[in-house]
């Protein structure tokens, strides 16, 4: 296949197809066997590639459910994961409730992990397929959410407070200084390494909670810190 | 027992190609309805039609309980005996008696042929000679047993007239406003109702005898025998108190109490086994499922051809109906009634919970065909939907009437209620009753929503897939793994591991 470059921010860029022709098409065949139902799209103007098409759930009375699906690959794909989307709004708002509360965010795109749980492995050559099982099973869940109106199983809250619930997850034995740590992780407050640390242990931070606390930030990641828990001043 | 896309379409194609073509024809001349009416050979009848009920039949068949039970069977016999002689009789109203729905009888006059006048004329005597009849000969032929009391409609005009089923199992089917209304009219207790249409066909004597109802309908006036004989001379029936009473105490002779059995049942009730003296009396969930809307969408068809496709859907809805009922769920199918069916479930014995799960799996069924099946095999039904009402009781079931034409019929107040619940509902809905619904798992009662001014549970638009997926959902609310399946039609998520299935662990879902 023959490789255009695209123009982004007045810089010419060989898209992620082009750099890794062999991942296109071990993601090619992959989705030929599993999901024959996309297929592979690339947009002549920009360059973009996605997958199109439906995803088809049969029940076992034999009754299928279509849902077209776009996966749209971002530039830096694989090391970044594929950004799933409800391409024709199959799922609406439960009456009085948001398409939030089916965790489905705008323009259909659907929230299948808080980004710091994604499984997504760009090493695993099975990696997309992991991915399209996980989209398939939201969408099941979605059908079944369309029946109950309930979203019974286990999520994160919306927002900042999926943030925090995760945090708490993270400090595990340790979820009772949430409340003392949280400024710290969510840089809030900032800490010196030979200051001492804000848990009532004594300690230098650097001696005490320092790497824990980088550890979570790094899972999270700067940029969603900042979005998520801004500061004042921000 | 479930419902199945792949079977439920195969059965209505297979259907559909064997049905052939309908014809639908005026009836110009008389004829032997029964010999005349198939499937396919149909006509389009003018006449009168008449339903007259005994509401407290259902009651007597619930609540009486030791000795008297026996006298209750023979009392629905005897009475359904002796109303089809009155109805059918060549020298009383030479009608035709279409078929019992339980105790209440649907009859249709149709002879002279367009003879508007007569044919209104002994609809309107009929219900009076059967509440002459019930008043001073029946009820004082029952004396332990509650004075029964008639409730009746009556209604005239053009109606297709088909018939389904096989030798010796045939029914009649009339569609059409005139046997749709007649139905609908019927009132309180000891009411005897008309349509305006059939009113204005009486004559002046007679329209004397009745008084307009708020409705727009009118209501036949209590008189006396003496007004009543006079008018049965006039138009040339013959029937009199004394006639009936000795036929009543002839048939109490041929059918005495001792030979009068009714007992509960063990395994799926034979239908074609039952009789005056073989009756059953069991716990069941009595099922009503209609077609809403039928009446109009067939009032609309002008011309023959729309005529020919309405009677095809009918038809083929019908046989859906049934077999749903049948082969998918272990039901027995009582009746048609018109654009109705009546289905009735009783085992397992002495498992309410399982026996009302069957009988709410079937109206789910059954919307299913209608939703999906039914629909792709037929565009043409377009908005037509079921209207599906369920309630559980003890029951009476047995069979009325001699050689091929027999009535199956089940008689209790669950009967009537789950009538009763499907007349209250619209089309896709499934109303249950209060008593079934605390018989439910949580899961499928939480499909249901209490309508208060309806007084029933309703559930909208349930199918096959939507309780399917009320059952996985208790799959994925602990966080187990799930197992995926790539097939041919698409990817299955389910619990079960299998060939051919990968384990997932579902992600924990979140929204920025």
């Amino acid at each position: 296949m023959r490789v255009r470059y695209f123009r982004q921010n007045r810089t010419l860029i060989r898209p992620w197809y082009g750099r890794n022709a062999a991942r296109l098409t071990a993601d090619r065949a992959l989705v030929a066997e599993f999901y024959p139902t996309l297929k592979l799209r690339i947009e002549s103007s920009s360059g973009a590639a996605s997958l199109e098409g439906s995803i088809i759930i049969p029940a076992e009375c034999g009754i299928s459910s279509e849902i077209a699906t776009r996966v749209e690959f971002p530039g830096d794909y694989p090391g970044s994961e594929p950004i799933p989307y409800d391409a024709d709004s199959h799922f609406q708002p439960w009456p009085g409730r948001t398409l939030r509360d089916r965790h489905i965010a705008g323009r259909g795109r659907c929230c299948l992990w808080l980004p710091p749980c994604s499984p997504w492995n760009s090493a695993d050559p099975l990696a997309l397929k992991h991915f399209l099982d996980q989209l398939a099973i939201f969408f099941d869940k979605q059908l079944i959410y369309d029946v109950t109106g309930d979203w019974i199983w286990p999520a994160y809250g919306h927002e900042r407070e999926g943030y925090v619930e995760f945090i708490r997850e993270q400090l595990g034995t340790e979820a009772g200084l949430i409340d003392i740590l949280l400024p710290v992780i969510t840089m809030q407050h900032s800490v010196g390494p030979n200051q001492e640390c804000p848990c009532p242990s004594g300690k230098k931070f650097k001696k005490c909670h320092l790497q824990v606390v980088e550890k979570i930030q790094g899972r999270i990641g700067v940029a969603r810190i900042r979005t998520n828990f801004p500061r004042p001043q921000d | 027992m479930s419902w199945n896309y792949q079977t439920s379409k195969e059965r209505i194609k297979n259907h559909l190609s064997s049905l052939g073509t309908i014809e639908i024809e005026k009836l110009v001349r008389d004829a032997d309805l029964y010999a005349l009416l198939s499937e396919t050979t149909c006509r389009e009848i003018f006449g009168a039609h008449v339903y007259v009920d005994v509401p407290n039949f259902a009651q007597l068949a619930t609540e009486v309980e030791g000795a008297d039970y026996p006298r209750v069977n023979q009392a629905i016999h005897l009475y359904q005996r002796e109303v089809s002689r009155i109805v059918e009789g060549s020298g009383v109203f030479d009608g035709i008696r279409v078929h019992f729905q339980g105790p209440k009888l649907h009859a249709l006059f149709y002879r002279p042929i367009d003879a508007a006048g007569q044919l209104a004329t002994k609809a309107v005597l009929l219900q009076a000679v059967l509440r002459e009849f019930v008043r001073n000969v029946f009820n004082s032929a029952y004396p332990a047993l509650a004075d029964i009391v008639i409730a009746g409609g009556a209604d005239i005009g053009d109606a297709i007239g088909t018939q389904d089923g096989m030798k010796g199992d045939r029914e009649l089917l009339f569609i059409g406003d005139p046997a749709n209304y007649a139905a609908r009219i019927i009132g309180e207790p000891g009411e005897l109702r008309l349509t305006a249409r059939i009113y204005d066909e009486l004559t002046k004597e007679i329209r004397q005898l009745c008084s307009k109802a708020v409705d727009g309908n009118y209501t036949l006036d209590s008189f006396d025998w003496s007004v009543l004989q006079r008018l049965l001379i006039n138009e040339g029936i013959q029937w009199s108190p004394e006639t009936s009473a000795e036929r009543l105490q002839e048939d109490k002779v041929k059918f005495p109490l001792k030979d009068i059995s009714c007992s509960d049942a063990d395994t799926t009730i034979d239908l074609d086994a039952l009789s005056i003296t073989n009756n059953k009396r069991v716990k069941a969930a009595s099922l009503f499922a209609d077609v809403d809307g039928f009446t109009r969408y067939i009032a609309a068809a002008t011309t023959v051809e729309q005529k020919q496709s309405a009677l095809r859907v009918l038809h083929a809805i019908r046989k859906e109906m049934a077999a749903v009922v049948k082969h998918d769920f272990d039901g027995l199918r009582i009746q048609y009634q018109g654009d109705r069916v009546q289905a009735f479930f009783h085992m397992p014995k002495n498992d309410p919970g399982a026996i009302v799960a069957k009988a709410i799996d079937a109206g789910v069924g059954l919307q299913s065909s209608m939703q999906h099946t039914l629909k792709e095999c037929l565009p043409e039904i377009g908005d037509l939907q079921l209207a599906v009402g369920i309630d559980f009781g003890l029951t009476l079931v047995s069979r009325l009437g001699t050689r091929g034409q027999r009535d199956r019929i089940c008689v209790g107040s669950a009967v009537e209620r789950a009538a009763a619940c499907q007349e209250r509902c619209h089309g896709s809905e499934i109303g249950i009753t209060s008593p079934v619904y605390i018989l439910l798992e949580e899961a499928v009662q939480r499909q249901f929503r209490l309508d208060d001014q309806r007084g029933l549970y309703i559930a909208t638009s349930l199918t096959a897939e939507k309780t399917e997926r009320l059952k996985k959902a208790a799959a994925y609310a602990g966080g187990q793994p799930v197992f995926l399946r790539s097939t041919k039609s698409g990817v299955t998520v389910g619990n079960t591991e299998g060939p051919g299935a990968r384990q997932v662990l579902p992600s924990k879902s979140y929204a920025d």
